[in-house]
């Protein structure tokens, strides 16, 4: 038994077990939504829960990352090549992959259940235009799910990156890749949260004045990619750390 | 009005996927045999580009010369689809606009579903001639994608797999084709009708130094960042649902030794995951499109 193979087992676990975390919360949240529009209006409850299926389907995106990242990292561990190649930097590679995708996904679990909850509200609230509700339900979704996959790159970079350092740069190379998981994995935690509240909110706004969508739909991309540009930091400095 | 047809818009897309399918090395090394001037080719993804290609062609020539009055039902569904992305474009980039850029929209989202659907159906590789090859490599660990010739000691070829035809995988799967996409529909669709439209200049102004005056400035390095990150996360998005789909597929059939197909993860990874993906990639490119080309009112 290696430090490597223990990173790696380490790794997988706290990558789905932050994967999930949240993403849990997200997605009984798009229920209460849900719930809110069968109070308002009982005789479309069919549609309301066909759009609440969707919506929870949608959400489940960021443990399914989670999910493959893991799977992976524990099909790397069987690799025969691990036990020569297991330096330090390695294991912190592992690791940080696992710390990385793992908070990279708490917040894109919670961002996606709020959008899917405002959103199923709303297709219940005006079911007329529940056809473009869902359509930005689907692209709040998916954008809330940008950090996410910011993450899963600098992720794949530290799994398939090979990290040889020995002697007294092995040190500094452990620290360093540490610091890029945490960096991209906390950096993708508020975005994603503040992206999906942008986007859920906005899925309301249509859905109560749908006469102004043109001028919504202008401030809600606006509004989503300021909310974007602190990952996109987070992800500019940990591939700066990366390749430096 | 333009009377290109789809093909034209295809043969573009595909131009551009061959020329990003150039030579891939990552540290996730595959053997790329197909080797013209230097230059390597990922010669399965590109094939399977082709026969989706084809595919498109054949279902829209046959839907577009058995036209009727009451439409029957492929002709129904052709037009269900055809009139809601006509619908979509409308309403996001205008009446004049949306004639140009519907076919490219429309024709991205058929090529994109179409390339998630396609690795659902269980064709393996297959050679013809030579000795053939199997998926499991010498550590017996399962890989697809070691079938190179080997030579031994005296130069003579052995386990040569012969003439090679794809396995169907989602061309989707290789991050060579969403990036092809999405640099030619961000970048050289939308970026450069916005230059057409506004003028160099007038593209500078808009895109980069976004809030006018002082703030623009300082906000500028940043709004250069944000606009490759729109590439990145765009391509990732696709690659990474689609990947993932497909790496669980093949986990899960692993611990069930294939006993059962597991249908229900087809249903949910390949039909779900590969509509929305698709349908989400088209819409954001419809809105990178329509930020510079909108028209005012």
């Amino acid at each position: 038994m290696n430090v490597g193979i223990i990173a790696a087992i380490l790794g997988a676990g706290l990558c789905m077990g932050f994967g999930s975390l949240s993403n849990g919360a997200g997605i009984g949240y798009v229920l209460t939504g849900a719930l809110r529009g069968w109070v308002r209006q009982p005789k479309i409850s069919p549609a309301t829960f066909r759009m609440m299926l969707i919506g929870q389907a949608a959400a489940s995106t960021p443990s399914i990352f989670a999910l493959v990242i893991s799977l992976v990292l524990i099909i790397k561990m069987t690799d025969p090549a691990i036990p020569t190649i297991a330096a330090w930097p390695q294991a912190a590679a592992f690791l940080a992959t696992g710390l990385c995708l793992g908070m990279g996904s708490l917040g894109s679990g919670f961002g996606c259940g709020l959008v899917g909850s405002q959103a199923v509200e709303a297709s219940a609230r005006t079911p007329k235009q529940s056809g473009s509700i869902l359509l930005y339900m689907l692209v709040g979704q998916a954008w809330s799910q940008t950090p996410n996959i910011f993450a899963l790159i600098i992720g794949l970079f530290l799994m398939f990156g090979s990290f040889p350092g020995a002697g007294a740069e092995a040190i500094f190379d452990s620290g360093k890749l540490l610091a890029v998981g945490i960096c991209m994995g906390a950096g993708a935690i508020g975005p994603a949260i503040g992206i999906g509240y942008v986007a859920g909110k906005f899925t309301r706004a249509l859905a109560d004045n749908p006469l102004h969508a043109d001028q919504l739909r202008n401030t809600f991309f606006v509004g989503a990619a300021v909310a974007e540009s602190t990952t996109i930091y987070a992800f500019v400095t940990a591939l700066i750390l990366l390749f430096r | 009005m333009n009377q290109k047809p789809v093909r034209f818009y295809l043969a573009v897309i595909l131009a551009f996927i061959c020329l990003a399918g150039l030579g891939y090395s990552g540290d996730i090394e595959r053997e790329l045999p197909l080797q013209i001037g230097g230059l390597y080719f990922n010669h399965n993804t590109i094939m399977m580009c082709f026969i989706v290609a084809v595919l498109l062609c054949l279902l829209t020539w046959v839907c577009v010369h058995i036209l009727r009055e009451i439409p029957a039902k492929g002709q129904a569904l052709f037009e269900m689809v055809f009139g809601a992305f006509d619908d979509l474009v409308t309403q996001s980039i205008g009446r004049e606009s949306a004639r140009k850029y519907l076919p490219w929209i429309g024709s991205l989202f058929l090529f994109l579903w179409f390339s998630n659907m396609i690795g659902m159906l269980p064709i393996p590789h297959t050679s013809i001639g030579g000795e053939g090859f199997n998926d499991y490599n010498h550590n017996g660990i399962y890989d697809p994608h070691e079938f190179s010739a080997e030579h031994d000691t005296n130069g003579n070829k052995v386990n040569d797999p012969g003439i090679y035809l794809p396995a169907f995988e989602e061309p989707t799967a290789d991050y060579n084709v969403p990036l092809a996409l999405a640099i030619l529909f961000v970048l050289f669709i939308g970026h450069g009708g916005n230059i057409r439209k506004h003028g160099l200049w007038g593209y500078i102004k808009r895109s980069y130094f976004d809030p006018p005056g002082m703030m623009g400035i300082i906000m500028a390095p940043l709004n250069v960042v944000s606009k490759l990150a729109e590439l990145v996360s765009i391509s990732f998005r696709l690659f990474g649902n689609i990947f993932g789909g497909a790496v669980i597929i093949i986990v899960v059939s692993g611990l069930l030794h294939n006993l059962v197909l597991p249908v229900g993860l087809l249903g949910f990874f390949g039909v779900f995951v590969g509509t929305v993906q698709a349908f989400v990639f088209t819409m954001l490119a419809l809105t990178y499109i329509s930020l510079g080309v909108a028209e005012e009112e």
